[in-house]
Formats: structure tokens, sequence, C-alpha cells
């Protein structure tokens, strides 16, 4: 079985070797960081290319154009003009021939050269390598043991490298850590792989959080990735469990532990380790703090420790309900975390989403300018004015326009910002800066949208156009004015695609466990035992959206198997709090079923942000199925619309019974359904 | 050198019995150079470098250029960094194993490493070129060509015989690696994004992969 990195033992080192191979590992870091950088980019560019191929998955279109440039199809090409991928009908213009004489769609192309080049096809064996382990019961292990399928050797041992602060005293303490029973050490696992380990237990003793750990987390993952250990504290405190080993685990690992020492443990047996109860402690001071940040925040994502108790009423959200819930949000709303302006705009945009508003033919143009404050860490959107706006009340060829912001992806009611409203004129002047507090390296993947709207006082409002600036190539230091041309409603124009959106990634496990054996049938009573289950085990998700203040996210997956046999076809996994890259390691099992019947099964996993005062946001969602035919959701016959990995994972998970079958699926950002003809 | 501009990052591992020349090999990939002091490596270092990769189609056309990224892990040949050598194992795409043609030892302990890599790598038959390096010293070597061709041959890889002293062959054994890793990574992309028997429906079929897939399978 593969040696695990937390097999390494590294006391056997002399101190000037233990600092080469550190200089090594750091020399690996710049390069992976240097990397990560690249990856991120072509996962970007990826993203713009699916934006720009509008039709995917749903369509009010007509068969007779194309897929991806939208261009009428040649009625020349009759048969073979399906991309076998995705099979959408495509013109010969966005097609790519490969090696071999067949050809794809150039956004199924994109998607796999960025699978080749980002290296997942890699990482991806690696970790299958490990799930595939036999004899071990791999749901009981890594729901506590959190699997990331990219984390290099290098990587862990440099983490732990840092754990453990250079050595104080250059006399190493005897040790003898690996006879020492579960709870009582401290450091152990840390350790064993600590390069420095020259020092011990008394330097950074087992209370102390250490700073540059939690440092070196941030650095080395996304966006979110300061608020990494915070929140599988919240999970813990909150009483989560973890019914499958000793007490002494924490139910929930904290994120910041090191998967790949844990992964490689899968296949040691050897989980006499302790996990360790360093973090235990520390993150229980780290729990402290966020208390105090959250009652001063006002008590919205105060953590409930009756998780139950939050999950009654995230269902089947309406615009009803919405209006209903934020009304209710509002009037009790003096302690709300919203200032009362920001507030007041909630309403409206819940209409304004909802295409309730009046539409103009869009004219004129916004001035305005973006720049980049590192002392505040915060982006600057300088409104100066709008010109030739056109009238948003025709009738009484009235304007009083303002202008909203929002900070892409993000378009909840945090990243909306709102100018005053200029009464009477169509070529207002703002002057105003808007302010977005996100850190620079957040905003490679974020774009800017300006639009302008008219303010109708008794009247609804109007949309006056709008412009969307990507802000990954813009340059935010020498801060410019720009002029550009509002435009009309691109979402409305075209049916959006489920994916236009980058909204991160869900990475699961799915297994279909046979029946057991004839055996166990025979005592078994009524039970139909020749049904097997199906495991599916919600990992982790990565780059989700932030839709709280301080750029964070408390979430939580919701699974539904349609059709639905029974009531209890909806799982949930627990709420992992403040983080954009939650770690669940959660398993809903879905019992008596048959191989056969999944095939025409659909399972839908939709990622939620807990709200505890209002109706919870939707981050994002995939749908896997066979992809073929029609499935029955509710009282409609829906189509089963997944594309690419969503079949591909369903039909590896039928393929191979009793194994696991790995994917990382990106995130729809709707799940709007289609109905089935 | 660490700029993102590469299409590929692409991570081989050198790995062999100590003293061999796994350092001097890819010191002479890397940089031309040759040290003939014998210094031992301590534990794991990598080396860079950046090459362009152009694919060989089946009908032997080339394709564009692709600009790689190439990390070269060297490790120690030495039993007591074993432990922290082989956990890096599995952050390798491709490997390069040594062995000393002018040291019969170092030969016969291909065996141990092969199987070291079956276990630690990232699946069960990775990719992999057998190198007897030093050829250079004719006079003393111990390893004829013939048993080193039948060893590789029982296990399905490339052989050829290396100099990191003068750079015999140093550069075609990284190619063929690559070139192995790439058309690995086609497949195994390919595999997982197009439906199975529409990827050679038209098109001629690739001898070269039927002909491979014996020992190439793998898990994805």
């Amino acid at each position: 079985m593969p040696q695990a990195a937390d097999m390494v033992n590294l006391d056997f080192l002399s101190n000037s070797e233990k600092e080469r191979i550190l200089e090594v590992l750091q020399r690996d870091e710049e390069l992976r960081h240097a990397d990560d950088q690249r990856v991120r980019k072509l996962k970007t560019d990826l993203q713009e290319v699916k934006r720009k191929g509008a039709k995917r998955g749903s369509g009010k279109y007509s068969q007779r154009i194309c897929g991806r440039c939208l261009e009428p199809l040649s009625p020349l090409i009759l048969f073979n003009s399906k991309c076998a991928v995705c099979s959408h009908d495509v013109c010969r213009n966005c097609r790519t021939i490969l090696a071999n004489g067949s050809w794809v769609c150039n956004v199924c192309d994109k998607e796999s050269d960025v699978k080749k080049k980002t290296g997942e096809w890699f990482y991806d064996q690696n970790i299958n390598r490990f799930s595939a382990a036999p004899g071990h019961d791999l749901v009981r292990l890594s729901l506590k043991r959190p699997l990331k399928k990219n984390e290099t050797t290098g990587q862990v041992l440099l983490r732990n490298c840092e754990i453990t602060p250079a050595p104080s005293s250059p006399v190493p303490q005897p040790r003898q850590k690996n006879k020492i029973p579960n709870k009582s050490t401290n450091s152990e696992s840390a350790e064993k792989t600590s390069i420095q380990s020259g020092k011990t237990d008394t330097a950074s003793g087992p209370v102390t959080p250490d700073p540059p750990r939690r440092k070196n987390r941030s650095d080395k993952s996304s966006p979110a990735g300061s608020s990494v250990s915070s929140l599988s504290v919240a999970v813990k405190a909150d009483g989560d469990s973890d019914k499958s080993e000793a007490k002494t685990t924490p139910g929930v690992k904290p994120a910041s532990s090191n998967p790949d020492l844990d992964v490689d443990r899968l296949f040691k047996k050897s989980i006499k380790r302790a996990p360790k109860p360093q973090e235990c402690v520390s993150t229980l001071d780290l729990r402290d703090g966020f208390d105090h940040s959250e009652t001063s925040m006002g008590n919205r994502s105060k953590s409930v420790p009756g998780l139950d108790v939050q999950e009654a009423e995230e269902e089947d959200e309406d615009i009803d309900s919405l209006v209903s819930l934020h009304k209710r949000t509002m009037a009790s709303s003096s302690s709300s975390l919203h200032s009362s302006k920001s507030a007041m705009g909630s309403l409206m945009s819940v209409y304004s989403e909802a295409g309730d508003f009046d539409s103009v033919d869009v004219c004129g143009d916004v001035i305005f300018s973006l720049s980049y404050d590192e002392h505040t860490q915060s982006l600057q959107v300088f409104i100066k004015e709008c010109h030739g706006l056109a009238y948003g009340d025709a009738s009484r060829q009235l304007s009083n326009p303002y202008v909203k912001c929002y900070l892409l992806p993000d378009k909840s009611r945090q990243s909306k910002r709102k100018t005053s409203v200029k009464r009477n004129t169509i070529n207002p002047v703002f002057k105003e800066t808007l302010k977005y507090s996100i850190s620079r390296t957040q905003l490679f993947t974020r774009s800017m949208l300006i639009s302008v709207w008219h303010h109708g006082r008794f009247s609804r409002n109007a949309f006056l156009g709008e412009v969307e600036i990507s802000l990954d190539s813009r340059d935010l230091d020498s801060p410019y004015e720009d002029c550009m041309v509002l435009m009309g409603k691109a979402s409305s124009a075209v049916p959006s695609s489920p994916f236009a959106q980058y909204k991160g990634e869900l990475v699961i496990s799915l297994k279909y466990v046979t029946p057991k054996m004839p055996a166990e049938k025979i005592k078994g009573k009524k039970v139909a035992t020749e049904e097997g289950e199906l495991h599916v085990l919600i990992k982790e998700a990565n780059n989700l959206m932030a839709v709280k203040l301080g750029g964070t996210s408390d979430s939580f997956v919701k699974g539904n198997l349609f059709p639905t046999k029974e009531k209890t076809s909806k799982r949930k996994t627990p709420v992992v709090k403040k983080n954009l890259n939650p770690h669940y390691d959660h398993t809903f099992v879905y019992k008596e079923l048959a191989l056969e019947q999944l095939k025409g099964m659909c399972l839908e996993l939709t990622v939620w942000d807990r709200e505890a005062m209002s109706s919870n946001e939707f981050l994002g969602g995939v749908r896997l199925s066979s992809g073929k035919g029609t499935v029955k959701m509710g009282k409609e016959e829906v189509e089963m619309d997944s594309v690419g990995e969503e079949v591909s994972l369903w039909e590896k998970m039928m393929q191979y019974p009793d194994s696991w079958a790995e994917g990382t699926l990106p995130l729809r950002s709707t799940m709007g359904k289609v109905k089935g003809k | 050198m660490s700029d993102g501009d590469y299409d590929y990052l692409i991570k081989f591992l050198a790995l062999g019995d100590s003293g061999v020349g796994k350092t001097s090999f890819l010191y002479q990939y890397t940089d031309g150079k040759f040290n003939s002091k014998f210094i031992t490596t301590v534990g794991i270092d990598f080396r860079e470098k950046r090459v362009i990769y152009r694919s060989t189609g089946s009908d032997g056309s080339s394709g564009k250029g692709q600009k790689i990224h190439m990390q070269l892990w060297d490790t120690a040949g030495q039993e007591r960094f074993r432990s922290l050598t082989t956990a890096f194992f599995r952050d390798a795409m491709g490997f390069l194993l040594l062995f000393d043609l002018t040291n019969e030892q170092s030969f016969l302990n291909v065996r141990n490493w092969m199987s070291q890599l079956q276990i630690h790598a990232y699946c069960e038959n990775p990719d992999v070129v057998l190198c007897g390096n030093k050829c250079d010293l004719a006079d003393q070597r111990a390893v004829s060509e013939e048993e080193a061709r039948e060893l590789a041959e029982k296990y399905g890889i490339p052989y050829f015989e290396t100099s990191a002293a003068n750079g015999l062959n140093v550069n075609k054994v990284v190619d063929v690696l690559l070139d192995l890793v790439m058309k690995r990574m086609e497949r195994c992309v390919d595999k997982s994004w197009i439906p199975d028997g529409t990827v050679r429906a038209n098109g001629p079929l690739n001898p070269d992969s039927s002909e491979n897939s014996d020992r190439n399978k793998c898990a994805c």
C-alpha cells in the first residue's frame, strides 16, 4: 500500500539535512504557486468559452442553429452534425477535428484541453487509486478524512514543517511517539512528518494555534482560504456526528488537517494513530474568537446548536416566499447586518431578478473608473456620470436614474451597491464611489456589472442599460476613466446556460452497493434484500460563491433522488460554516434500489448557503443521470439534461458496482428544468 | 523560470540505487554539464526545464508545439531516505528508473524499484523508462545490453543505454517518457469525455494504442 507521508519519520535527519529538504520544498511551493495561477486562468477561460456558446442543456432554440455560435446550420448538413460529447448540433466552424479524424465541438474540446493542461487527468487517477483500495469501509473512514486530490506530498511535508516552529533548542528531545496511545499525544502525527522536529511539545504547546500554519493554508488555497480553519470548528461545535469511530476523534476533521496523511492512512489500516488533538484544541480557541465576531456582526449567522431546527424552510424558493421573507427580515431588521440603505434595495432586486421591470430601448453611456485600494483592501468603483440615457417613463419623458453594481458572479444582496437617485435627468452626474471589501486575489475571477435603472416612484422601475467589465485583465493600479456604451440585458436576450457562470465545483463519490449474500436474505424478514443501495459521498466543494459578509458562506448540500419513491428521498449534509471550500464528507444512502432502476433515475445535489433569519441562498447544483429521457419531478416530467461529467460519473457508478466513482463536477448556476415532451 | 507561461506542467521522478547517476543524469539534461565528483543527494531535490513537445500522430505528422514545463524530481538512492523518497512517487506522472551498467547489484535491484513503483505511484502501471547509465565506461561494464533489454521487455517498458558523462541518449530518454505520458494523458481524457466507439468511428485506428493497451490500462 502506498507509503503515507504520515509514515515519513524524519527524525533520523540531521538539522542541516532538514534545512536542505525544507529549501527544496519551498522551491516546490513557489513552482506550485505559479502553477495555481495558471490553472485558475485556464478555468476562467473555459468559463468564458462556455458562456459564449449559449446553448447548453436547456433550450428554447430551433434545432437548426449551431449550438455554439447560434448561426443557422446549413441545410446541407443533415446528419453527423451532433457533437459526440454534448450532443448539440454544431456548425463546421465550431468544430475541432481530433487527431483521429473525428470531431467534437469547440467547447467540449476546450473542456478536455483544460483537463489535460491543469493536470486534472493525473490527480483524478491518483485519487481514484486511493478510493479503490479494497477491504476498507471507505465511507466510514472518509467521513472524517477529507481527501484533497491535488495536494502533493511536498505540500504536506512543507506544511508540516511550518507547523513546527524552528528548533528553539538544538537538543532534540527523546521521543517515543509511536507508542503513545490515542488521546494523550498532542502533536504526534503532525510531528511525524515534520522535518524540523528538533523541538517538541514544549515549544508549541498543544493549546496554541499556530499562526504560520493558518497563513500557509490561506496562501495555498483559493480565495476564501483564510477562513478555512475556522469553519470546520463551527461544525464540530454544533455537535455534528461522527458515529463511526472512537469518540476521541473529532467529528468532522478540521479542514486544516492533512488530507494526504489521512488518505494514506487508509491504506495502512493503522487507524490507531491519533488524529491530532492539537487541532481540536486550537479550533476551540478559534471558535471563541468567532463567536465574538459573530455577535458583533449581528446574530444572523450565529450558530444554532440544533441543526435540524434551522433546516425547516428552505424548500421551494419562489419569488413570493423570498419577498415575504425579506419583508420579515426587514421588519425586524434594526439588528440586521445590512445598512438600512442596502436593505431597502433588496426588495427591489428580488423583483428585478425575476424580470419584473419595464424595459426600454437602451441608449447612452456610462463613465466610471475602477481601482483597487491596497490600504483598505477594497475595490473602488467610481461612478462619474451617464450621458444620453433613455427615458425610463416614456409616456412622461422622464428618467430618475441611479446606478447599481454587482461584483459578479455574486448576484446576491451582499454584492449589490447603489448610487443615489438623480431626479428628472437623462444626463445624471453621480460622482459617487462604491466600495467592495475584497482581497485582491479574489478579484481575478470576478467581473463588475454596472447597470443603470430608472427609479419609478409610483410605477415600476425600468432597466436603462448595463455594462460588464471583467476584472482579470484590467489594470486596477492606475485608474482611468472609461466611457462605455450601455447594453441591453444579455441574459434576457439569450437563453442562459446553467453553466454560464462559474459557481465552483462539487467533489463527490458514488457507489452502488450490490445486495448482500443470499444467506442474509433468508435471515432477513420481508425486506427486499435483493435490492442494493446507492451511496453518495459528498466530499467537498471548491470555490463556492461568497454570499455572507466577510466573503464567506455557510453551506450545506441537499440531495434529491428522482423519481421520488417516498418522502425520504431528501438528504442533507450538516452545515459547514464560513468556508468557500467546505469539506462535508457526508454520505447519503438510498436504500432498496435495483441497479436497473438507476438508469432511469436522476440525482440532484444542490449547494445552499444557510441563512438563519431568511431564506437560504442557492449556490449551485449538479444533476446526475444518464442524460437521456425524462424523469418525474414532483408533478412534472422533466428532461434529464445532465451533461459531460454528470453523465459519465453516473454511468461509471452503474458500470462498476461496489467501487467508488469519484468526480469533480462544475456547479450549475441554475437548476432550471426543461419540461419533457 | 517559474512564470506561468507554459501549457503543461509535467512531473517526472528519477529513481534507482545510490550512485547510479540520477543527479548527474538530470544535471546533464537540464544544464548539459557533468561533474564526476560524487555528491550524495539529501532526500529529495528537483530541477526544472522548459521544452517544446510536438506530438507525433499515428500518420507520422507532428502537431503544433506545446510548451512544457518539466519538474524533474531527483531522489536519494540511499536506503535511509527510502521512506521520504517513496512518498514522492505518487506525485510524479512518469519515472526514470536508472541503474549502473558497471554495477550488477544496481541492475538486480531494478526489480525492487519496479515493485516500489507499483505500490507507491499514482497507478499500478505508470510510465517508466529504464536507463542503463554510465555506458561510456565500456571497460567496466558488468551488465550486458541483452539482459537489460530482456528485463525491460518483461516489464513492457522502453530501455536505453545512457551516459550522463557524455550525454548519450539523455535527451532521448526524457523525450520518450514525455511522449508516453502525453499519450496516456490523451487517452485518459478522451476516454472519459468521448463515449466509447465514437473516438475511432471514422478515424484511423491507432496501432500504437492497441499494442500498448495491455500494460497501459489504467483505472480512469
